[in-house]
C-alpha cells in the first residue's frame, strides 16, 4: 500500500473523529436491531410450531367428527381451546365439534363448546356465528327466552340476514306474531343483498312470513 | 481507504450489519413481491388475481359448461359477461379464503396431505396408492407433484373454514317445523277466470296503432346480418387423394416385409446326443461320436435302433430321434447352424453344444414360400398411402393454409391444387357456429369481418377437429335488416289486441274482487272446489302467492291476480286445513337436515361476505369484459 495522500489522511482522521462521538451509539443501535430481529425470527417459529401443531390436533377433531365418536372430537377441542387458545383453531374446531354432539343430541357438551366460541373465540365473525348457533341451540332445546337474549346484539353487516330470520323463529315460538314478522321482513332484507344462492333462503323466509298467523 | 476499513474492523462490522438488517426482518422476498405490473384482473387485499389466471379458470369454467350441455350449449352465454363475473367471483372468493388461511396460520400436515392423496381413486392401482400412477397423471396434467401438492395444501386449508363454518351449521327443529307446517297448509278454493280471449272480439285498435308500435320497438323486427358462403374442406381422404405410390415403390415395400408374407423354410432332422458328463472326457465323446458316424455311413438304416439305444435325448430317443419340422431360431445355435448349413443326409461331423455332441441327419427341406406380389400388392399399395399421407398431412396441411392465404380472392387454386370440391353453404345467420356439417365459431365471425366481406378474401383455413381444416370466403351478403311493415303488420296487431283484450280483463276482474270483498255477489262460474297445499304447487306460481298470502281471518276470503297476458283470476278461499305434526313425523326429521344444509351454505356465504369487507377487493371490470373483435 502506497503512503496516503494529504487528501486521505484528512478523510481518514475525520471518520475517526466521527467513530470517537458516534461509535458506541451506532453500535448500540446495531445489537439492538440485531436483537430485535433474532426475536421476531424466533416468534415467527415459535408460532409456526405452535400453528403446525393446532393444526394437527384440528385434523384429529376432523377424523374424530367423520367417524362420529363425539367423545374423541370433544377431547382434541379441549386440548385446542387449552393449549393453543391464540390460534383461530380452537374456535373452529369448536364450532365443528359442536355440530357433531348436536346431531347426536348431546345438547349440554354442544352448549359449552359453542359459548366457548362465541365469547372467547379469536375471530369476531366466528364468535357471531357461534353465538347465532348457540341461539339455535336454545331454541331446539325450547329455551326461546335464552335465545332471544343471544341475538339481541347486532352481529358483522354479513351475517344481519340470519339473525334476523331466527329472531322470526324465536319471537314467534314466543308467540309474539307481529314482531316476528318484523323481524322475517328484515331476513328478507338481509338476504336481499346477497346476489349468488340466497333465493331459496329467501322463498323459505316468504313462505314462513306468509305463514305467520293473526 | 480500504486500509481505513482493514485497520477499523469494529466499523466494517457495523456496515455490513446495518447491509443484513433488512434481509434478517423481512427476507429476501420483501424485494421481489411487486409482480408484473398492469395486468391484473382484481386485487384483494394485498394480493392480486392476474389476467392469465382469470383466462384459465373461465376456460375451465367453458369446457365443464360445455360437457355438461352438449351440443346445447348456447355460445352467447358462454362468453358473456355474466359467466365472467361469475368466475371472477369465484376466484375472488378463493383469494379471500387462501388469504384468511394464511393470516390465521392454518396449516396441512404432512400427513393429512399424504392422507388426502392416496384417498384419491385416480391415483390407485388395484385400490392401493400408486407412486407411478401418481406423478404420471400429474405429468399429463403438465403439473409437477410440488406444484400440485401446495395448490392441494391450499385446497385443504379452505376445506377445514368450509368443514367449520359451512357444514357445522344445523337447525332448530322449532325452525323446520315452521317450515314445514306452512308448506302442508292446505287451502280450498274456487277460481272465477276472467280470460283475455274473452275481450279479443270487442277491442278495435286505432288506426296507426301497429305502425306506431312498429317504430317503437324496432330492434324486434330486425334480422341479423347473413352470408352464403363457398367453402372446401381438406382432409385425411384430401391427402390421400393427392399421395402416388410407384409400382416401385410398392414392390421395394414387398420386399423389404418379405418376413410378413413368407413361410420360412422348415427342416426335418434326427439326432442321437451323447452328453458329456465330465469335461475331461470330451475328446473321448467325440471320438465315439465320430465312430457313430462311420458306421451309420456304413449301415444308414440303423439310424433308429442307434438313437433308441445311445441318445440322451429321452423325447426325440423314443421317436428314433426324430425331432420332426422346425423352421430357424428353435434349436441352439451350433444345431441351427449345422442343419440348415447341410445338405439332406448325415452331416459329416459331430456338432458340439451344451447339451453334448450330437450326431445328425438333415431328413427333409421344406421350401420357403413367399405369397406372390401380384396377390399381395393392393393392399401393400394401400397401406403405404395411408403410411405416407399420414406423414405427410401436416406438411399439406400447412400448404393448404398457405394457397388458400396467398391466392385470397378465390378458393379454386387450393381446390385444384388438392382435388377438393368448392361447396356451397346454405344461409349462415351471423352469431351461428356452423359451416356446412363443420362446427368453428372463429370460421364463422371471420366471414363477417372487414376482410371477407368487404375485401372479399378467403377467410384463413380453421381446424375444425378430427384432422379437418376447412376455408371459405363470402359469396352473398346480406346486411342485417328490418322485416317490412306489411310483413310484420298482421302479426302486431294481434298482439296489440291481444294486450288491450288483457288488460279489460284485468280490470273486470279487479272490479269483481273489490265487489266480492265488500260482500257483494258477482256473476260468473266459479270452478268445482280444489284443494291446494302450499308445498305442491298446483296453480301458477303467482296463483298460489295469491291464495296463500291472503288474509283467512274470516272465511270465505277472496284473492286476485293478474295472470301474465291471459287476464285474470278471482280465487274464493273456502276453507283452511293446517295439519297436526307429531314430534317424530320422519318428514320433520328430513326437513331439519334439510334446513341445517340450507342454513351451512348462508353461514359460508355471509362469512365469505364478512372478509370482503376485511380485506379490500376491487375487480376491474373492464379488463374481464370479452374482447370485442
Amino acid at each position: 500500500m502506497a503512503v496516503y495522500d494529504l487528501e486521505e489522511q484528512e478523510q481518514i482522521s475525520e471518520i475517526k473523529a466521527w467513530w470517537e462521538q458516534y461509535g458506541k451509539l451506532v453500535t448500540a443501535l446495531a445489537v439492538a436491531a440485531a436483537v430485535a430481529s433474532v426475536s421476531w425470527q424466533g416468534w415467527r417459529w415459535y408460532e409456526n410450531k405452535q400453528a403446525a401443531e393446532a393444526g394437527a390436533l384440528f385434523h384429529a377433531v376432523q377424523q374424530a367428527v367423520e367417524k362420529g365418536e363425539t367423545q374423541r372430537a370433544r377431547e382434541a377441542t379441549g386440548e385446542l381451546i387449552g393449549r393453543y387458545g391464540r390460534t383461530t383453531y380452537p374456535q373452529l374446531a369448536a364450532l365443528l365439534s359442536a355440530a357433531t354432539h348436536f346431531e347426536r343430541g348431546d345438547l349440554v357438551n354442544a352448549r359449552s363448546q359453542l359459548e366457548w366460541a362465541a365469547e372467547q373465540g379469536r375471530d369476531e365473525v366466528l364468535r357471531d356465528i357461534a353465538r347465532l348457533r348457540l341461539a339455535t341451540l336454545m331454541l331446539h332445546e325450547g329455551k326461546a327466552d335464552e335465545a332471544l337474549a343471544q341475538l339481541a346484539r347486532d352481529p358483522a353487516p354479513a351475517l344481519q340476514g340470519r339473525f334476523a330470520d331466527l329472531r322470526g323463529d324465536v319471537l314467534l315460538a314466543l308467540g309474539r306474531g307481529s314482531e316476528a314478522r318484523t323481524a322475517y321482513q328484515a331476513a328478507l332484507d338481509g338476504f336481499a343483498g346477497e346476489v349468488e344462492g340466497a333465493a331459496t333462503m329467501r322463498e323459505v323466509v316468504r313462505i314462513k312470513l306468509e305463514a305467520v298467523e293473526g | 481507504m480500504f486500509e481505513a476499513v482493514r485497520s477499523n474492523k469494529r466499523f466494517a462490522q457495523v456496515v455490513l450489519a446495518i447491509l443484513i438488517v433488512p434481509f434478517a426482518f423481512f427476507g429476501m422476498d420483501a424485494y421481489f413481491t411487486d409482480g408484473p405490473a398492469g395486468n391484473e384482473v382484481a386485487t384483494v387485499g394485498d394480493s392480486k388475481i392476474y389476467a392469465v389466471e382469470f383466462e384459465d379458470a373461465l376456460r375451465e369454467q367453458q369446457t365443464r359448461l360445455r360437457e355438461a350441455m352438449g351440443a346445447q350449449v348456447d355460445r352467447a352465454m358462454l362468453d358473456s359477461l355474466e359467466l365472467r363475473r361469475a368466475v371472477i367471483e369465484n376466484l375472488v372468493n378463493q383469494r379471500l379464503l387462501a388469504l384468511y388461511a394464511a393470516e390465521n396460520r392454518l396449516v396441512v400436515t404432512q400427513q393429512q396431505l399424504a392422507e388426502t392423496i392416496a384417498e384419491v381413486p385416480a391415483f390407485q392401482d388395484n385400490g392401493r396408492f400408486s407412486m407411478e400412477r401418481y406423478e404420471a397423471l400429474l405429468r399429463a396434467q403438465g403439473m409437477s407433484p410440488a406444484g400440485f401438492e401446495a395448490r392441494l395444501s391450499q385446497d385443504i386449508r379452505i376445506q377445514q373454514l368450509a368443514l367449520a363454518v359451512g357444514e357445522g351449521a344445523f337447525a332448530a327443529e322449532e325452525s323446520a317445523r315452521r317450515f314445514l307446517l306452512a308448506q302442508l297448509e292446505e287451502r280450498e278454493v274456487r277460481e272465477l277466470a276472467f280470460s283475455a280471449a274473452d275481450h279479443v272480439a270487442g277491442v278495435s285498435l286505432d288506426e296507426g296503432a301497429a305502425q306506431a308500435f312498429y317504430d317503437a320497438n324496432t330492434q324486434r323486427f330486425e334480422l341479423p346480418a347473413r352470408v352464403r358462403a363457398e367453402y372446401v374442406v381438406f382432409d385425411q381422404a384430401a391427402v390421400l387423394a393427392g399421395v402416388n405410390v410407384s409400382e416401385a415403390e410398392v414392390r421395394a415395400f414387398y420386399e423389404a416385409s418379405a418376413e410378413r408374407f413368407g413361410v420360412p423354410e422348415e427342416r426335418r432332422a434326427r439326432h442321437i446326443l451323447l452328453e458329456v458328463s465330465d469335461a475331461a472326457d470330451t475328446e473321448a465323446v467325440r471320438a465315439e461320436a465320430v465312430a457313430l458316424i462311420e458306421r451309420l455311413r456304413a449301415e444308414p438304416t440303423a439310424f433308429a435302433a442307434l438313437a433308441r439305444e445311445r441318445s440322451a435325448d429321452p423325447g426325440s430317443a423314443a421317436r428314433g430321434g426324430d425331432l420332426g419340422f422346425f423352421a430357424r431360431g428353435v434349436m441352439v445355435q451350433p444345431f441351427e447352424e449345422a442343419v440348415f448349413g447341410a445338405q439332406p443326409g448325415l452331416v459329416a461331423e459331430p456338432v458340439q453344444s451344451d447339451y453334448g455332441f450330437h450326431v445328425i441327419e438333415v431328413t427333409e427341406i421344406r421350401a420357403a414360400a413367399l405369397r406372390p406380389f401380384e396377390e399381395v400388392r393392393d393392399e401393400l399399395a394401400a397401406e403405404l398411402k395411408s403410411r405416407t399421407g399420414g406423414q405427410r398431412f401436416a406438411e399439406l396441411a400447412e400448404q393448404f393454409a398457405n394457397t388458400v392465404y396467398e391466392q385470397a380472392d378465390s378458393l379454386a387454386p387450393a381446390a385444384e391444387q388438392f382435388g377438393l370440391q368448392i361447396q356451397v353453404s346454405d344461409w349462415i345467420p351471423r352469431g351461428s357456429a356452423a359451416i356446412g356439417p363443420h362446427r368453428n365459431e372463429g370460421l364463422v365471425d371471420a366471414l363477417f369481418g372487414h376482410d371477407a366481406l368487404t375485401e372479399g378474401r378467403n377467410v384463413d383455413a380453421e381446424d375444425v377437429g378430427n384432422n379437418t381444416l376447412v376455408a371459405a370466403r363470402v359469396l352473398e351478403h346480406q346486411a342485417a335488416q328490418r322485416r317490412p311493415f306489411e310483413e310484420v303488420k298482421a302479426g302486431i296487431e294481434n298482439e296489440l289486441r291481444l294486450r288491450e283484450a288483457a288488460t279489460r280483463a284485468v280490470a273486470a276482474g279487479e272490479a269483481a274482487l273489490a265487489a266480492l270483498q265488500r260482500g257483494e255477489s258477482v256473476d260468473g262460474r266459479w270452478s268445482d272446489a280444489a284443494t291446494v297445499q302450499r308445498g305442491a304447487p298446483l296453480l301458477a306460481p303467482e296463483a298460489m302467492q295469491a291464495v296463500f298470502s291472503a288474509s283467512t281471518a274470516t272465511l270465505p276470503a277472496y284473492a286476485g291476480v293478474s295472470m301474465g297476458g291471459e287476464g285474470y283470476a278471482v280465487y274464493r278461499i273456502e276453507a283452511v286445513r293446517r295439519p297436526e305434526l307429531a314430534g317424530d313425523d320422519p318428514r320433520l326429521a328430513a326437513m331439519t337436515g334439510q334446513y341445517g344444509q340450507l342454513l351451512g351454505e348462508r353461514d359460508f356465504s355471509a362469512f365469505i361476505s364478512a372478509l370482503r369487507e376485511r380485506y379490500k377487493v376491487s375487480v376491474r371490470e373492464a379488463a374481464i369484459r370479452p374482447q370485442q373483435q
